[in-house]
């Protein structure tokens, strides 16, 4: 309920997301968390946003560094670089694509907090980490007399 | 009367509580802090090559060679993680009407490094349009 609150309020399907990879080290690294918002004022080169290859499920972050507004329709193409590659997001894009669009985009970052996303990490690296601990909720709730 | 899950429970709320509120005193005060950064960027000289690029074929490249003279060290506060710092080339054309590439950037960590004075800076990244010429 109040995840979907923060939805709407963002304008952003998910507005807390946690940082994977470190390609945007030294800004974010690997369990930050980061609180993103899709504000109405346009994207602008130097914006950290978090985009979506179409076709792929993983969210990315990274910044903009390339913008190219065509008058007449509208369309912005735009190209993304984490601040710790040395190359831009082409080799990430799908096959044959050379930019990405507004629709692609997902949100801005707004703010962001450091490390508390590692748990995400830890639960996704060590799948007997998260059995455990749903096991363990499991047998104290049975336990429980309240 | 109050076990321990209910003490640990109190104790977890009012640190989330008091955390978040001084976060909220620190966003509301970082914005009013003052900074008077000052920057000079100089266009030394340009060159023009055109290149086979990707699907768009024969594009124009521009080389362009820059003077930076920045002094970012008032910027540095309490609360300064980074800077990013980018040289950007803004433009309009006939069919786009906004146009950003990014020439050239840096990430700066510490105020010893926040005064950037570079001559003969070359643009890091390709500075070519969407369109096969500028």
């Amino acid at each position: 309920m109040v995840w979907k609150g923060l939805a709407l309020y963002t304008n952003s399907e998910s507005p807390i997301v946690v940082v994977l990879s470190g390609s945007m080290e030294p800004a974010f690294y690997r369990g930050d968390l980061l609180f993103l918002a899709m504000p109405d004022e346009p994207v602008r080169v130097g914006d950290i946003c978090v985009f979506k290859i179409p076709g792929r499920d993983v969210p990315i972050v990274h910044r903009v560094i390339k913008l190219h507004d065509e008058r007449k329709t509208g369309t912005q193409y735009i190209l993304t670089k984490g601040d710790n590659n040395q190359v831009d997001d082409r080799g990430l894009y799908n096959p044959g694509q050379q930019w990405i669009h507004q629709e692609d985009i997902v949100g801005k970052v707004k703010g962001f907090l450091p490390y508390v996303g590692m748990i995400t990490i830890i639960m996704n690296d060590y799948p007997q980490l998260k059995y455990a601990l749903i096991g363990f909720l499991g047998l104290y709730m049975l336990i429980n007399r309240e | 009367m109050y076990n321990l899950l209910q003490r640990a429970n109190a104790i977890f709320a009012f640190a989330m509580t008091v955390t978040f509120g001084v976060l909220g005193a620190i966003a509301i005060v970082t914005p009013f802090l003052p900074s008077f950064p000052s920057a000079q960027v100089n266009v030394k000289d340009i060159q023009v090559i055109s290149y086979d690029y990707m699907s768009q074929g024969e594009s124009e490249f521009a080389f362009v060679k820059i003077n930076l003279d920045a002094d970012l060290t008032s910027l540095f506060n309490w609360n300064t993680k980074q800077l990013f710092v980018s040289i950007v080339a803004e433009y309009e054309t006939k069919s786009h009407d906004l146009n950003q590439v990014v020439l050239w950037d840096s990430i700066i960590q510490s105020k010893d490094e926040a005064h950037i004075k570079v001559s003969d800076l070359h643009n890091e990244y390709n500075f070519v349009d969407i369109t096969t010429s500028f």
